[in-house]
């Protein structure tokens, strides 16, 4: 095979979307400028499929957790713009702290030496 | 909610959301090219990169366009489109199916809707009707005026005008109690000096219209003040309203008469308010008081014992906690009472009798009907009927959509492989079905609305005070759906399964060439034909059985010649005849008629020849000892001189009632065989003496002679015991029925109307009629009954002969290769005519024997309606047999001697 490249990990169902109201919290952003931000804060680590990620942000929208505006982009183009709602932050908030939960549950199962050698 | 709205409006604007999401992925797709670009890659390279990364557009839009939920919805609406547009583009297949479907469903829903309203509805308009009851017969209409009008258990059938006084002004169980008159009264009504013109109407107590609950659409209803002697008012229907007087609002204060009285409107009922009576449409109500005015020379209202005139239908309404036992025994009591007073004078053995009538008290949620009973049957076989239609219109129909489905699996078989999944394409199909039979469930209904109509107007003919209206009531329209739902399911299932139910690939090959795998679609189809042809069979049977019933009771033994013979019908009564005067009239009525050539003989008689009506007498017999079949009285007929040679009834023995047996002669009456077999069991009755009537003076009288049995009431069962006694010889009687012999043709009716005006100017022609048309209402309901089994019976065999001749063409044109290679191999003509008819037999047989089982089971169900032959008659069963045989192969023989006639050479070179 071809050089030795970092292996890339698929997202759990259902993160994705926790993921973009993350990044929607900065500020209003684009899709393709979520996906861009994605790959290169997780190094590209994380491998969102683009495809899937229009359907997210459009089923977001349709729950009223986030909402979308025309505007015209640093480049000078029209660009569908995402921001959060206040829907969305507390959503947003209770999505995080759930899956800090999750996160922590699942690291010590696997990892219990670790805990008890601390 | 919000987000459901949000949705929504995603919905509305869908086509800027559209452009807008494909606007959006332009923009990523742009971005990210560029990024490409600036990372070193050719234009072309970073285009396609960019691509590549986003994967399939299409699915990207197709996937966030399901992220708003519509796609179900947006799916149907394609669905259903594409399928209307499929449907439409087959004209024949289209108008043939909508057409089977609307009549099939349209059918089913009016008989039902019929049967509904006779048997099953509540009153309409009526307010709480499971509350009423009856102190009468819900069965039964009419009027007695004598002692005694009861059911074999006693229940007394009508109430007289006092009896339902007592109880209305005693009775403690009811919050109302009221009467109305128990048949609907034809009546002669004059609007403004115009023409005579017929309205039909009852009479009720004042409180008819508050005991049931129904307030007047205009006007006012009656009160209680209204049973005074002079309350000269009526209520319209509303029915009546809408059609005499186009709803004019300023009908109130409108007069009218009827006879010589006088009335005023002062009301206007509620629509589709029919009264207490089911089955019938009353044109105006009319306070009870006013009887002797509507009808003039009689009177209702009052009673001198021994004769009640009993005619009112009593309705009352239940107090909330008050039993039906517990009403029934007070209303009991009173009615006992009433009876004790009335008949306080009697001696003892006749009061005994008087007094032992009861009341039954019935639930009258739906109300009285007399025509209950009689429908109940016939309506139960067209309802069963209509549905076997149904199953075969369906069977038909599922052909059809197999055939279709045959002619679309190449299209199927493309989308299949193109990727589109089973689901999807069931889906596709059973929208088309949806389609289709959403379209023939309303046209069914529309079709329900005619056939109601016409069904309507047949029973009419039986029974002319019928009348019922088409309701789109709850339950007609939920039996609407389910029947709509069961064809569906019936001819959409099997098709739908059979063409997605197959290898796609195969079935693209197939197109290009080889035929493996059709096998079983065409056994399906010959198992549908086979159905088809085994439900024709019943109806067929069903069919040739009330045809020859009908038959029978057309040409049924009278017992008198019927050639030749008038039945006039004049009314003395009115004129104010006397018996003398009367006699005297006859007579010369009689005398003036046998003068007219061509007239053979002419007579009279009190209830005429199978005119309804009958007068039955407690009887007396020399020698005999009554037993229970005597209870009741005999039948008995007030003649005039020649009344036997008039109808052409042979004299068994002795004599018949001659001009000489006046009112000063001895008296004497003439027995008809079956009188002498009941009374006189193997005696001679000749110059024995039979006592009519003892109670009322009684008249004693000699027999003369015995008359060959004829049928004077009814068309079927046994001639009933009956005597005849000459009119000249009774104090009263009308007998208003001329009997007139003509030697061979009838004279024409103005001649017969001058030759009795010249003998009364005044008196009253009520109707002519020959003894076809007095017949005719008596096998009404069997020719209705008969003329729809035989419609029933045509629709199905030819439905089923169109669906076996579909399959035997279609199986012969897909084995046009094969009977070519016989033919040129030296197969005749014949042995390739008779290789198709073979096929046939065995699915004309399967379909028998299944058509065998079902006759015989449907056979018990027309039983008691039948009459002269048995319903599991072989002939009947045979010739239908043969029919349906002759019928299946002449459409078979047709694709047959098509493929005989095959160019061997021609059809091989086209495979």
């Amino acid at each position: 095979m071809g050089p030795k490249t970092p292996e890339r990990v698929e997202l759990l169902q259902g993160t994705l979307e926790l993921l973009i109201l993350r990044i929607l919290r900065a500020g209003p952003m684009h899709g393709h400028a979520i996906a861009k931000y994605i790959q290169q804060t997780s190094q590209d680590l994380l491998q969102v499929e683009t495809g899937s990620l229009y359907p997210a942000l459009h089923r977001l929208e349709a729950k009223g957790w986030i909402e979308a505006s025309w505007e015209i982009s640093d480049k000078g183009k029209r660009a569908r713009y995402y921001r959060l709602t206040r829907l969305g932050r507390k959503e947003l908030a209770a999505e995080q702290s759930k899956w800090q939960a999750f996160s922590r549950a699942v690291e010590l199962i696997l990892n219990p030496a670790d805990q008890e050698g601390q | 909610m919000r987000s459901f709205f949000r949705k929504l409006r995603w919905l509305i604007e869908r086509r800027n959301k559209e452009d807008e999401l494909r606007e959006e992925l332009q923009f990523h797709l742009d971005e990210e090219s560029e990024r490409f670009r600036d990372q070193g890659l050719s234009e072309e390279a970073a285009r396609r990169a960019a691509q590549f990364d986003l994967g399939n557009t299409t699915l990207v839009r197709e996937d966030t366009r399901a992220a708003w939920g519509w796609t179900f919805f947006e799916q149907l609406v394609q669905d259903t489109r594409y399928a209307s547009r499929t449907i439409m583009s087959n004209k024949t297949f289209a108008g043939l199916a909508f057409l089977s479907l609307a009549v099939g469903i349209g059918g089913n829903t009016a008989i039902f809707s019929l049967w509904n309203g006779v048997l099953h509805s509540s009153l309409p308009v009526v307010r709480e009707p499971d509350q009423l009851v009856m102190l009468t017969d819900p069965k039964a209409s009419g009027m007695w005026n004598g002692m005694l009008v009861s059911r074999i258990d006693g229940d007394r059938w009508w109430l007289t005008f006092e009896e339902f006084q007592q109880l209305r002004d005693r009775a403690q169980s009811f919050s109302g109690v009221m009467a109305s008159q128990s048949s609907l009264g034809s009546w002669q009504v004059r609007f403004d000096n115009g023409e005579l013109e017929e309205a039909r109407g009852r009479l009720v107590s004042g409180n008819f219209f508050e005991v049931l609950g129904v307030r007047p659409t205009l006007g006012r209803a009656f009160t209680e003040a209204d049973d005074a002697e002079n309350a000269p008012y009526a209520v319209i229907s509303h029915n009546y309203w809408t059609r005499r007087f186009g709803a004019r609002p300023d009908i109130l204060g409108k007069t009218f008469t009827i006879d010589k009285g006088a009335l005023t409107i002062i009301g206007v009922a509620p629509a589709g308010f029919i009264g207490e009576t089911v089955g019938q449409q009353p044109d105006l109500w009319i306070p009870l008081r006013m009887q002797p005015h509507v009808m003039p020379g009689e009177n209702w209202l009052h009673d001198t014992a021994p004769d009640k005139a009993m005619w009112l239908h009593v309705f009352a309404r239940l107090k909330p906690d008050i039993t039906l036992a517990q009403a029934g025994a007070e209303a009991n009591a009173i009615f006992h009472a009433g009876l004790e007073s009335f008949y306080g004078e009697m001696t003892d053995e006749r009061k005994r009798e008087a007094l032992d009538q009861r009341l039954g008290i019935h639930a009258a949620q739906r109300g009285a009907s007399s025509v209950r009973n009689g429908l109940s049957g016939p309506l139960g076989v067209l309802l069963a009927s209509a549905g076997i239609l149904l199953m075969i219109a369906c069977a038909n129909l599922a052909n059809l959509m197999l055939a279709r489905g045959t002619a679309r699996r190449t299209e199927i078989a493309l989308r299949l492989s193109l990727g589109a999944s089973r689901i999807r394409v069931i889906r596709q199909l059973i929208t088309e079905t949806l389609v289709l039979s959403i379209a023939g469930g309303i046209g069914g209904l529309f079709t329900a609305y005619i056939s109601h109509a016409a069904l309507v107007g047949m029973i009419k003919e039986s029974n002319r005070a019928f009348e019922m209206s088409f309701a789109l009531e709850p339950l007609v329209l939920g039996f609407g759906f389910l029947v709509t739902l069961a064809a569906t399911i019936l001819f959409g299932v099997l098709p739908t399964w059979q063409v997605t139910n197959m290898d796609a690939g195969a079935a693209l090959k197939e197109h290009c060439g080889t035929r493996a795998g059709t096998m079983a679609r065409m056994r399906w189809r010959r198992v549908l034909v086979g159905l088809q042809l085994g439900l024709s069979l019943p109806l067929l049977v069903g069919a040739g059985l009330f045809a020859r019933t009908v038959y029978n009771l057309q040409n049924v033994d009278l017992g008198f010649t019927t050639d030749g013979l008038l039945i006039v019908r004049t009314d003395t009564r009115s004129l104010g005849y006397d018996a003398a005067r009367r006699d005297i009239l006859f007579r010369e009525l009689r005398s003036r008629l046998r003068q007219m050539p061509g007239v053979q003989a002419a007579s009279f008689s009190h209830n005429g020849v199978l005119g309804g009506s009958r007068t039955i007498w407690e009887t007396e017999v020399e020698g005999h000892i009554p037993t229970a079949a005597d209870d009741g009285g005999s039948s008995v007929e007030i003649v005039g001189a020649d009344y036997f040679s008039a109808l052409g009834i042979p004299i068994m023995a002795g004599r018949g009632i001659l001009e000489s047996d006046h009112a000063g002669a001895s008296k004497i009456c003439v027995i008809n065989e079956a009188f002498a077999k009941r009374y006189f069991d193997g005696r001679n009755p000749i110059g024995l003496r039979i006592t009519a009537n003892r109670e009322y003076g009684g008249t004693t009288c000699e027999v003369v002679g015995i008359a060959r049995n004829a049928r004077m009431e009814s068309l079927r069962g046994d001639v009933q015991p009956r005597y005849f006694l000459p009119a000249a010889q009774l104090e009263t009687s009308p007998a208003p029925f001329l009997l007139i012999r003509a030697k061979n043709d009838i004279p024409s009716i103005q001649v017969i109307r001058q030759v009795i005006q010249q003998a009364d100017p005044a008196l009253p022609i009520v109707s002519m009629r020959s003894i076809d048309q007095q017949m005719a209402p008596w096998t009404a309901q069997e020719r209705t009954t008969a003329q729809l089994a035989l419609a029933f019976g045509v629709t199905a065999l030819t439905l089923a002969a169109i669906g076996l001749y579909g399959v035997i063409s279609y199986g012969v044109a897909r084995r046009k290769g094969e009977i070519a290679i016989r033919m040129a191999l030296g197969a005749r003509r014949g042995s390739v005519i008779g290789m198709i008819l073979r096929e046939t037999l065995r699915v004309v047989i399967a379909g028998l024997v299944v058509g065998a089982g079902l006759s015989y089971a449907a056979s018990r169900l027309v039983a008691s309606q039948l009459f002269g032959v048995a319903p599991q008659d072989p002939f009947t069963l045979a010739s239908s047999i043969a029919l349906l045989i002759v019928i299946a192969f002449s459409a078979a023989f047709v694709p047959a001697h098509r493929a005989s006639r095959l160019d061997p050479l021609t059809a091989l070179r086209q495979e």
